[in-house]
């Protein structure tokens, strides 16, 4: 069964090109535009991996972070922030909210997809 | 000189000058109720020896009064002399007994004598330097029989006042220095009660001016300290505003810049690095040129800014048609609408022909920014609606165009903020889906405008819509009702 990669991010052209990007390699993208949304994809389909982005109209990323923390049934669902904003203090705040891995926007395809699949690998340890 | 120190040393000198006035309109009070009270125990005690005298003068009893007159001295340490004269002026007493049955010694007596020969009742008195006489007439009757006199020494009189004095003297003196004390201490206290909460806004204002906005100056005072404080919390609590403003301004500046910008490089890397050639680049190609032209708007807003800011806007104002001009913009939104089921109408109540004074591609700028607000605030399947009507004085009329949506509305209390620069109401801001805007739409609207001589407001109902007017003015040649317009050109 194809892993399945919940994209939450409020730019149609992320959700796209994390299709151009996901999908060849063998994954199934999901997307959702905003953080209401995408807690709800989240506790619907359960994905492997949730790709989240900041700057979200309603709930904002930190915030939908630390929600989806404190929930018993989501709380392992590795998470990647993805965002434009590359300061070394926000992506430590985000890593502190609990975040597995920090991708800032614009990026490298080989590597997001690196870094995707080191978080899934660790997180199949740990669930092994 | 310390405010502290100078307010102390102000109120204590106050408190000194205060207590001294008093003390010593208190002692002076005090001397002239003494002085009065010993001149009173003389005249009794003159009184007292008048009646002895007539008494002794009836019994015939000489040695009475010479008794008398020796236990008065013997009493009273301030009578130098005390004697009994017969009308000739013959001592029938005296404390000095061998002047007894001598004529009197002291001429200077005499005038005072005949004045009380005149008037048996009355007491006379006569002070020199050293010496206080007191004489009084003894009568039988209505006849004078004698005089009896008493010569005080002043100098025992005043020793007398000073001695009883000294006791008063001396609680006056102790009451006043407490009180001084008291008054020292007090201004103290009072000086650091007023000097301490300025110290507090001297304090708070440092903290403000280090950029500490958050810090508030405690005083709960009803008092102006408490006034001038409350007003340092609200200047702090305005620039903290204003400081919050600025930094979501570059928040959103930067990532309005920024988020295109990233898109745009993150297709080319997808691009360059794809090994397998079967991505859709028509597609890819289509997004990159939108965010470039996103990118190309957001900046050419920022100059706009950069100019109203300067001054330096300048529109080039020339008679153009404003229907046509409304229904390209209207048609260019038109199938935007559609998609999100949005029911965008226009009506027109001016002529067709009517035109107006504007630089084209400014008034365009104004319309596309607040239809494009309207859709942007719209829920899907609500209505947008365009109306041109005719305002102001038939010499000077002005068109009026109007957008109303129903969108989410704007509360009251932004309805001023959201023409000034980088405002945007935070809840709308969450509330919008996909690109957002930077707050910087309606502030160029309202310059532009402006610059028309025209003017721009909004009028809004929570929850149900709102509608924005700006007004342009006309040509005035043409501006005639509609219906009744004749074409210069009979041909047409």
């Amino acid at each position: 069964m194809k892993q399945r990669i919940l994209v939450i991010d409020d730019e149609p052209d992320y959700q796209h090109l994390m299709q151009l990007i996901l999908e060849p390699a063998g994954f199934e993208v999901l997307t959702a535009g905003d953080g209401e949304n995408g807690y709800q994809k989240m506790k619907e389909v359960h994905p492997e991996l949730v790709i989240l982005d900041v700057n979200l109209p309603r709930a904002s990323g930190y915030e939908l972070c630390q929600k989806i923390r404190d929930e018993k049934e989501l709380k392992n669902i590795p998470i990647i922030m993805l965002t434009v904003r590359s300061r070394e203090e926000e992506q430590v705040w985000g890593l502190n909210l609990g975040c597995d891995d920090y991708v800032t926007k614009p990026f490298e395809p080989a590597e997001l997809l690196a870094r995707i699949k080191a978080v899934l690998r660790r997180s199949q340890q740990k669930e092994v | 000189m310390k405010l502290h120190l100078r307010f102390s040393l102000f109120t204590s000198a106050f408190a000194i000058i205060l207590i001294a006035t008093t003390t010593g309109i208190l002692y002076y009070t005090e001397r002239k109720l003494l002085t009065q009270e010993i001149e009173n125990k003389e005249i009794a005690t003159i009184r007292q020896l008048a009646q002895i005298a007539r008494e002794a003068t009836l019994a015939k009893d000489d040695l009475l009064v010479l008794n008398y007159l020796n236990l008065l001295r013997r009493s009273n340490p301030a009578i130098v002399e005390g004697f009994y004269l017969d009308t000739k002026f013959t001592y029938l007493s005296h404390t000095d007994s061998s002047l007894i049955s001598r004529p009197l010694k002291d001429n200077k007596l005499i005038p005072l004598l005949r004045q009380a020969t005149a008037s048996p009742n009355r007491i006379f008195q006569s002070s020199e330097k050293d010496f206080l006489t007191i004489v009084q007439p003894v009568n039988i009757g209505k006849n004078i029989v004698g005089f009896v006199t008493l010569i005080f020494s002043a100098k025992e009189i005043s020793r007398n006042i000073e001695e009883t004095l000294a006791n008063t003297r001396n609680r006056i003196y102790s009451i006043a220095l407490l009180g001084i004390l008291l008054g020292i201490f007090g201004s103290i206290i009072l000086a650091h009660a007023f000097v301490q909460p300025v110290k507090q806004i001297a304090t708070g204002a440092q903290e403000i001016g280090k950029g500490n906005l958050n810090f508030t100056i405690t005083i709960a005072r009803s008092d102006e300290l408490g006034y001038l404080a409350n007003e340092f919390n609200k200047m702090a609590k305005k620039l903290s505003e204003l400081e919050e403003i600025k930094r979501d301004f570059i928040a959103s500046v930067t990532h309005e810049l920024r988020s295109p910008l990233a898109a745009i490089q993150s297709y080319v890397n997808l691009i360059l690095t794809s090994p397998e050639k079967n991505l859709p680049y028509h597609e890819i190609m289509e997004r990159i040129k939108n965010n470039t032209a996103r990118l190309s708007r957001f900046i050419n807003d920022l100059l706009d800014v950069a100019k109203i800011e300067a001054g330096k806007l300048d529109v080039n104002i020339q008679k153009c048609n404003l229907l046509s001009l409304v229904e390209d913009i209207f048609l260019l939104f038109k199938p935007l609408a559609q998609e999100r089921n949005i029911s965008l109408t226009m009506t027109n109540n001016l002529g067709s022909g009517v035109s107006v004074l504007a630089d084209e591609d400014r008034l365009k700028q104004v319309i596309t920014n607040l239809l494009s607000n309207a859709l942007k605030f719209t829920p899907d399947g609500g209505n947008v609606r365009i109306d041109i009507e005719q305002t102001g004085p038939a010499h000077n009329p002005f068109a009026r165009i109007s957008v109303a949506d129903s969108g989410i509305g704007i509360a009251p209390e932004n309805l001023e903020k959201i023409f000034s620069k980088f405002e945007q109401v935070r809840e709308a801001r969450q509330q919008i889906k996909g690109p957002k805007g930077t707050g910087l739409g309606l502030t160029i609207a309202k310059a532009i405008v402006e610059l028309h001589n025209g003017k721009i407001w909004v009028e809004s109902t929570p929850g149900k819509g709102t509608t924005f007017f700006f007004t342009i003015p006309m040509v005035e040649e043409i501006a005639r009702p509609a219906g009744i317009f004749v074409s210069a050109n009979p041909s047409n």
